[in-house]
Parts: structure tokens; C-alpha cells; sequence
């Protein structure tokens, strides 16, 4: 699954490239919007968390962001074809 | 296979519009546990990776169309309950807990600043170890004289603050009342930063930095 969103996050623009969100209100960048849904709030499965140990999402790259998000879904199959065994 | 993806908490309250819509496309729906409102939907389970970034959006907007409304307890992303029973029960165990923080929390908003090096700005001083030790160390005073700065110069708006720091720079977390944001932002522009240092603010985003612990982390047993 890796190579597919590689592909496609190279035709992302840069990282703090602003998207305009709710009717253009807000702009907030991709790479904070990332940070804060991944990284921020309620935590009701620690396993399932994506935590690069303790480094905030939001000072890397994000290519490693989504990097990081690819191996946790990875992983996430991986028990999920566990559990159903 | 399916689960149940909570977006956020929040005090319940008859005007608050709430989206119809949330991740790839699933109907949002509401569960009350008395005062307590948690907005959910049910999801295929593992997201596509394919559509990550296009999820990760959706939520983002899902909770913030609430908090622009009114205080909200986030949920993160990649957590999901495995099934209506489990979801009930974590929200019976942690109702009270959640409403304690919603109450606090109310009238604030969280704002943030990172301030962090701006790598062009900086000439490495090669000519020998201890004139490179003597430019990180004096490189390390003024971001701490910087971030000290920023807290000083908004410490009549700040009702709780909190500091990271990081790899790449020093974040700062700012509890701030609900309509103050361009004060904020106002704030730590009149501060002036050295050349070697660059800022970015963002907000308002919900207090997420400023739950309890036993929120941000509540103990339950049917979360998948």
C-alpha cells in the first residue's frame, strides 16, 4: 500500500501550503490539521495512537507524517487479521 | 468491517447546529448521556490509507464546525470502539469527567506559537569546536529569551500556559478566553524576534492541551 500514497503525497503542495476550510473562515495548514487529529485529544486506544516518540507531528515533514500514518494502518490490518483468527 | 469513530464531546444545548456529514461521508450522529453530547459515526474499519489526508480533513472539520459553537473535548483520529456497547459504556464511565472538563474549559479556546530556528538565517561557525559550541549555546539564550518574551507579553491573556519543547523549537500552548484570538495574535507580533529565529501561530483550536489527564487518557476496556 506504501508505493500508492507515496505517489500521490508527491503532488502535495508544500508542507504549510494552507487549505481553506469551512467556507473559507479558517485557514489552517494540512500539517497542523494532521497534528492535531492525531496528536491531540481523547486517546481511547493507546495502541492505535501514532506517536514518533513524543515529537510533535507538526515539526516534521510531511512525508514522514503520512509515512507514520501508513505504518500504523499497517499495523492496525496486521492485528486486526490477528483478532480474527 | 465497521466501528465506531467518535469525533468529540460537548455540553449539550438546543441552539448548536451540528454537521450531517462526517469521514467518507458517514452519516454524523449524536449519542446524550445526560448533559453529555458525543458526535459519532459508523466507519469501515481500517481507513484507507489512500484516503488518509481526505479523512484526517473531514474529522478536523466535523469537530471544529462544533467548537466554533462551543467548548469541545476532541477525540484523536485513529481510535474507534468496536461496538455500541463498548462506546456506551466508556461514556457512562467517563461522563462525569468530561462534563467537569467541559465546564472548566468553556469559556477558552487554546491558541499556540512555535518558535523555532530559521536554518537560512544561520552562518555555521566551522573555524573550530569551541566557536561552534559558543553559537548553539548562544543561539539556545535568545530562543529561550524569545519564548520568555512571548509568555511575558501574553501573560495578561493567558489563563494556562504550557511549553514543549521540541526536536525543532519551543512550542507554546496558550489557554486563551473565547474571542481574544486577535489579541493573541496582536501580542506576539509586537515581539520582536532575532533574526536566526522564526514564529507560527495557530488557532483557535479546541483546549486539547489543557484537558485533565483523565480525560486525555480515560480508562476503559471496550475501545478497539
Amino acid at each position: 500500500m506504501g508505493h500508492g500514497l507515496r505517489t500521490r503525497l508527491s503532488l502535495m503542495p508544500n508542507d504549510f501550503e494552507t487549505l481553506e476550510t469551512l467556507g473559507g473562515e479558517d485557514e489552517v495548514s494540512l500539517l497542523e490539521i494532521l497534528d492535531h487529529v492525531l496528536n491531540s485529544g481523547v486517546v481511547i486506544h493507546g495502541s492505535l495512537v501514532i506517536s514518533l516518540a513524543g515529537v510533535d507531528l507538526v515539526y516534521l515533514g510531511l512525508n514522514v507524517v503520512l509515512t507514520s500514518v501508513e505504518t500504523a494502518l499497517n499495523n492496525l490490518q496486521i492485528e486486526e487479521k490477528r483478532r480474527q483468527k | 468491517m465497521s466501528r465506531i469513530l467518535v469525533y468529540c464531546g460537548f455540553c449539550h444545548a438546543s441552539n448548536i447546529s451540528l454537521p450531517s456529514v462526517g469521514v467518507n461521508a458517514a452519516p454524523v450522529q449524536v449519542a446524550s448521556f445526560d448533559n453529555l453530547s458525543l458526535l459519532w459515526s459508523e466507519v469501515e474499519w481500517p481507513f484507507d490509507p489512500e484516503r488518509m489526508q481526505k479523512s484526517a480533513v473531514e474529522f478536523h472539520e466535523v469537530i471544529h464546525q462544533v467548537f466554533k459553537q462551543t467548548a469541545v473535548i476532541p477525540f484523536r483520529l485513529l481510535s474507534v470502539f468496536e461496538d455500541q456497547p463498548a462506546f456506551k459504556a466508556f461514556a457512562a464511565e467517563n461522563r462525569q469527567r468530561f462534563l467537569q472538563d467541559l465546564s472548566r474549559l468553556k469559556d477558552f479556546v487554546q491558541m499556540e506559537c512555535v518558535i523555532y530556528p530559521a536554518p537560512s538565517q544561520t552562518q555555521v561557525d566551522r573555524s573550530s569546536g569551541k566557536a561552534y559550541l559558543e553559537q548553539k549555546a548562544s543561539a539556545l539564550r535568545s530562543s529561550e529569551a524569545s519564548v520568555q518574551a512571548t509568555q511575558d507579553a501574553l501573560a495578561h491573556l493567558s489563563r494556562e500556559v504550557r511549553v514543549r519543547e521540541g526536536k525543532n523549537g519551543t512550542r507554546i500552548f496558550l489557554l486563551v478566553e473565547r474571542g481574544r484570538e486577535n489579541d493573541f495574535r496582536n501580542a506576539v507580533t509586537a515581539v520582536s524576534l532575532p533574526s536566526h529565529l522564526s514564529r507560527r501561530m495557530s488557532g483557535p483550536w479546541p483546549a486539547a492541551e489543557f484537558l485533565s489527564e483523565q480525560v486525555k487518557m480515560p480508562q476503559n476496556t471496550g475501545a478497539k
